[in-house]
């Protein structure tokens, strides 16, 4: 479905990672671990069509993103990614509601079916008390699942998040990490995810480490090891 | 699909409104540029309307006016008038005889010194003014009643006094604290001509003539008054045998001509001035007007281009703040889809709407300092007590709110491609 294909990227002579090349398949749920600084973000922004490589090619479904003019690649953003962020990225100026609301209200025509659609997710991600409230009324966990309700409103085939937990408590991201794996069950959808939280490594069908400007694939009988260095990282 | 669309709007509005608001404080220079412009184009008009009104409106395209060439300090109207400053008799019949012209008036200007006494309110004053006569035939189209414009002398002697006569007197009723008068309130005011003759080898008389004020006029607009022609003829032939015979009482001081073809206006022009005169038409009066509107227009021009490239400037700046300040949403927006062009459309459709407000806001700004200069104006400066300041119509409200809607979008654009290329990963790790 998403095609990395030696990507490269640098700002002026520091180099951020080199060939990076990898294949996402379909409802699966990829975790991207590393340090602070390794470039884990820049890739997410590689990936969504925000940041274009110095080197390499993104594919989507057989076609080179990076080619795609800037409003065909926004439509891109807008219906086939959701993002997910740490510190949620809320309009603090909308309700909850009106947040989730947001992007499909970008590029869709006037449809009946959007209402339905938060509706369910309302119901689907425990939102009912809360929807009429704004951000700064709402908790760390509450803001998480409107970013997630946000994200999956115009039923993206890749949602990305960066280090979704990385600002919640250990009892909140369990319910995170159980909402994504949820979304990948019973969406289909496919999660790409930097974080740092090894529950969710532990949980996701793939795991690549980035080290040294360049991208690993950990296998099972590595990622005690890896596991091990993320703990240590903590 | 009610629902979505009614919720459409209000997310539009709601974003519009609370957006608009911040940059309204942002770009409140352009109010005062746009009230600047407002109050310059009325002042224009009404400038331009006053010197039409009473200069042009008294002359028609087919007229000149042929006078003396005055020499400075030489006046025609100047009480003790000098022999240089008059039409020579000479000039006046070969003027009458040219073939171009359908019609000929002269006017002519009593030589004896001459005050007009006007009582009122219990005191009276004297002012020197010229006693100038002319021939009923010239007001006629001109002045309301000119057939009863003539010399009887059993009668008031009518006269015709300038338009700036009442301001004067308005000016002087308001040192005073004294009610102001219209032009109908003060036809047949009665006043006395005072003609002083001092003749060689005899002592000095003062001669009391009565007359009424039987109009007001800029058709002659000169500081004097105007008089029947056979009047002044009547006075210079009553004083003639004090004063030697070959000096007539009265000088001819301008002449009017109506001119067949207008085409032939510059060569009547060069002839005229080859003879020593001077020749007035509505064109020679519409480039003097031109040149005086030309010196205001520069003067407004450049002080209008500092206020609009300091506004501009102040915009730019404010908006470059705005863009800063919503930086992350901007970013938000983009991460979530939203094109560039939408993010540069969104910013100026802003800054369009922000330009309409100050425009119309700008307008009723303008329009209040018309207002309140045509109020106050003449109080400063009592020359300008004539000007009737115009505030502006419907068309300059529409011009105010496309030049408005113009300087902002125009000092928006810059911000706003900043906005729409904001670095998005920079703004996707800050998020």
């Amino acid at each position: 479905m998403l095609k990395l294909d030696q990507i490269s990227l640098s700002f002026g002579p520091r180099a951020i990672f080199k060939e990076v090349s990898l294949e996402i398949k379909e409802k699966s749920l990829l975790a991207i671990t590393g340090e602070s600084g390794s470039g884990k973000t820049s890739l997410l922004g590689v990936v969504s069509g925000l940041l274009k490589p110095s080197q390499g090619k993104v594919t989507y479904q057989g076609k080179n993103i990076y080619k795609w003019g800037d409003l065909r690649r926004s439509r891109f953003r807008n219906k086939e990614i959701g993002f997910v962020f740490q510190f949620f990225n809320l309009f603090p100026q909308l309700t909850a509601y009106e947040n989730i609301l947001y992007p499909a209200l970008i590029n869709s025509f006037i449809s009946s079916k959007v209402i339905s659609k938060i509706d369910y997710l309302v119901d689907f991600l425990e939102l009912r008390q809360i929807i009429k409230q704004y951000p700064a009324t709402l908790s760390g966990g509450e803001r998480q699942r409107i970013a997630i309700a946000r994200a999956v409103i115009n039923e993206p085939k890749i949602i990305l998040a960066d280090e979704p937990t990385g600002n919640l408590d250990e009892k909140t991201s369990k319910g995170i990490i159980d909402l994504f794996l949820k979304l990948k069950k019973e969406k289909g959808m496919t999660i790409i995810v930097v974080t740092h939280e090894k529950n969710l490594v532990k949980k996701s069908d793939i795991h690549y480490h980035l080290e040294d400007q360049y991208l690993e694939k950990k296998t099972k009988t590595t990622k005690k090891r890896i596991s091990k260095k993320v703990i240590k990282d903590n | 699909m009610w629902a979505y669309l009614i919720n459409k709007i209000f997310f539009s509005l709601k974003s519009i409104v609370k957006n608009v608001s911040k940059s309204l404080l942002a770009s409140f220079g352009i109010l005062l540029l746009i009230a600047f412009i407002v109050f310059y184009l009325s002042f224009r008009t009404s400038i331009k309307n006053y010197v039409s009104d009473n200069l042009l409106g008294s002359l028609a395209i087919n007229e000149i006016i042929i006078s003396p060439k005055t020499r400075p300090g030489k006046d025609v109207f100047s009480p003790a008038v000098s022999p240089q400053n008059r039409i020579r008799i000479k000039d006046v019949k070969a003027i009458r005889q040219m073939e171009e012209f359908s019609e000929v008036h002269s006017i002519i200007r009593s030589n004896y010194t001459s005050k007009l006494a006007i009582e009122f309110m219990g005191k009276e004053k004297a002012p020197y003014v010229p006693i100038c006569g002319i021939e009923k035939e010239f007001l006629k189209g001109k002045v309301k009643n000119w057939q009863q414009f003539r010399y009887s002398k059993k009668k008031k002697i009518p006269l015709i006094a300038p338009k700036m006569a009442i301001q004067s007197l308005n000016n002087y009723t308001a040192v005073k604290g004294l009610p102001q008068f219209t032009e109908k309130q003060l036809i047949d005011f009665p006043c006395q001509f005072l003609v002083d003759i001092d003749p060689p080898n005899l002592s000095p008389k003062r001669i009391k003539i009565p007359a009424e004020i039987f109009a007001f006029s800029s058709v002659v607009d000169f500081p004097g008054v105007l008089a029947p022609t056979y009047f002044v003829v009547d006075l210079a032939n009553r004083f003639k045998k004090y004063y030697d015979q070959g000096q007539k009482g009265y000088s001819y001081i301008k002449m009017y001509a109506r001119v067949k073809n207008i085409k032939k206006i510059p060569l009547i022009t060069e002839r005229l001035e080859g003879m020593g005169l001077q020749v007035e038409s509505q064109s020679d009066i519409s480039k003097k007007v031109n040149k005086s509107i030309l010196i205001i227009d520069t003067v407004f021009f450049f002080l209008g281009i500092t206020i609009l490239i300091l506004t501009i400037i102040a915009i730019f700046n404010s908006y470059l703040i705005i863009v800063y300040h919503r930086s992350h949403t901007f970013s938000l927006k983009r991460v979530l889809g939203i094109s560039k062009i939408r993010i540069v459309s969104f910013f100026l459709v802003e800054a369009a709407l922000v330009g309409a407000i100050y425009g119309f806001l700008g307008f009723k700004a303008g329009n209040y300092l018309i207002s309140y200069s045509s109020d106050h104006l003449a109080a400063w400066l009592p020359a300008l007590k004539g000007i009737l300041f115009q505030t502006a119509d419907f068309n300059i409200l529409l011009l105010a709110i496309a030049s408005s809607i113009a300087i902002s979008v125009l000092a928006a654009f810059f911000p706003a491609l900043l906005a729409a290329n904001k670095n998005l990963f920079k703004a996707v790790r800050r998020l």
